[in-house]
């Protein structure tokens, strides 16, 4: 990585991480929020949410498919971050930095953010389908992610990578559902008869 | 309260029991609605959906390495298919006993969901099962 490129990258991370300690209530927040847990957990319920809200049922079978388009760039984000890190390994902010860390400390490659990777390709996923759901994905996981460099745990350029690899990673998802429409509709359709779809 | 793996499943099977009656409130699926007062739906959905984060979060430490009793990422994905399958044959099950006298008319076997707004699950996936079941005899 650049060497200007690195030193604005951890000017910014040690801006944001310096706020910790001066409000208790936002760090006890930010525990949360950057848990493992709860964003991924908030986005697979509305996983669940947007299979079912839709009275209408052209439509809802299109928000269904958008939960398998929604899964599929989730873990196709999370395989090419797997791959990436075979070829780049970039140490954790904790390592090189006097950092307030307020997560455990991981050990796998910083950059870019494997969880962010994640997150943001289950969030584009549902914004490709239900606009108004999208948004409060979206917000969700930006939210995710600048709490991952306020808790000391990534540095803002990752949270960016990873974002970047969920965006063209769905849209070829989107893309390429046709191919596998006979399958995702004979699931609908099997669902259908068992009254869950 | 118990193991990590067992509070994170039962955290996320009270907040899909949340999220499912929130969903199936703005579906207009009644027949999968523990009430129909549609205020009532949505306060015990948001109610439950809450309950289910805070029941996991405020019962212990959940910022844990894998390694160390946290579940990594295919473990979380499996334990959350469990606890939201759960959440989801409960709510079956219970909205067929409380819904027992919704037995509206025979639906199309392809109306899936929309066959619920009238009828209880139990008596349509009877329907359902029983046209499927005629429907493969008779090839």
């Amino acid at each position: 990585m650049p060497e200007a490129l690195n030193a604005v990258d951890t000017d910014l991370f040690m801006l944001m991480n310096g706020f910790v300690g001066t409000a208790p209530f936002i760090d006890r927040v930010a525990q949360w929020v950057v848990s493992d847990y709860l964003m991924p957990i908030a986005l697979a319920l509305m996983l669940i949410f947007m299979w079912f809200i839709d009275p209408d049922r052209e439509l809802r079978v299109q928000r269904q498919l958008g939960v398998f388009v929604a899964l599929a760039s989730m873990a196709l984000s999370n395989s090419v971050v797997f791959i990436l890190n075979f070829f780049y390994f970039r140490p954790r902010p904790f390592v090189d930095n006097d950092v307030s860390l307020l997560f455990y400390e991981p050990t796998d490659s910083s950059f870019p953010s494997n969880a962010v990777a994640a997150v943001f390709g289950l969030a584009f996923g549902i914004w490709g389908v239900n606009r108004r759901l999208g948004y409060f994905a979206l917000a969700a996981a930006i939210l995710y992610g600048l709490a991952r460099v306020y808790a000391g745990v990534h540095y803002p350029l990752d949270i960016l990578a990873g974002a970047a690899i969920a965006a063209p990673v769905t849209y070829l998802v989107f893309r390429l559902r046709d191919l596998l429409m006979p399958v995702l509709m004979m699931a609908i359709r099997l669902a259908r008869i068992f009254r869950l779809a | 309260m118990f193991t990590f793996a067992t509070d994170y499943c039962l955290g996320v099977f009270v907040s899909t029991l949340g999220i499912l009656q929130l969903a199936f409130s703005v579906g207009d699926i009644r027949g999968l609605l523990l009430f129909k007062s549609r205020l009532m739906a949505r306060t015990l959905a948001l109610a439950l959906t809450v309950a289910g984060f805070v029941l996991f979060f405020s019962t212990g430490t959940r910022n844990i390495n894998d390694y160390e009793g946290g579940l990594d990422a295919p473990t979380q994905a499996l334990f959350f298919f469990f606890g939201a399958s759960a959440a989801v044959v409960a709510t079956l099950v219970v909205t067929s006993i409380v819904n027992h006298r919704m037995r509206g008319p025979e639906s199309d076997p392809e109306a899936g969901l929309d066959s619920l707004r009238d009828t209880n699950y139990a008596l349509s996936l009877a329907h359902s099962i029983r046209y499927w079941w005629k429907f493969c005899l008779r090839r």
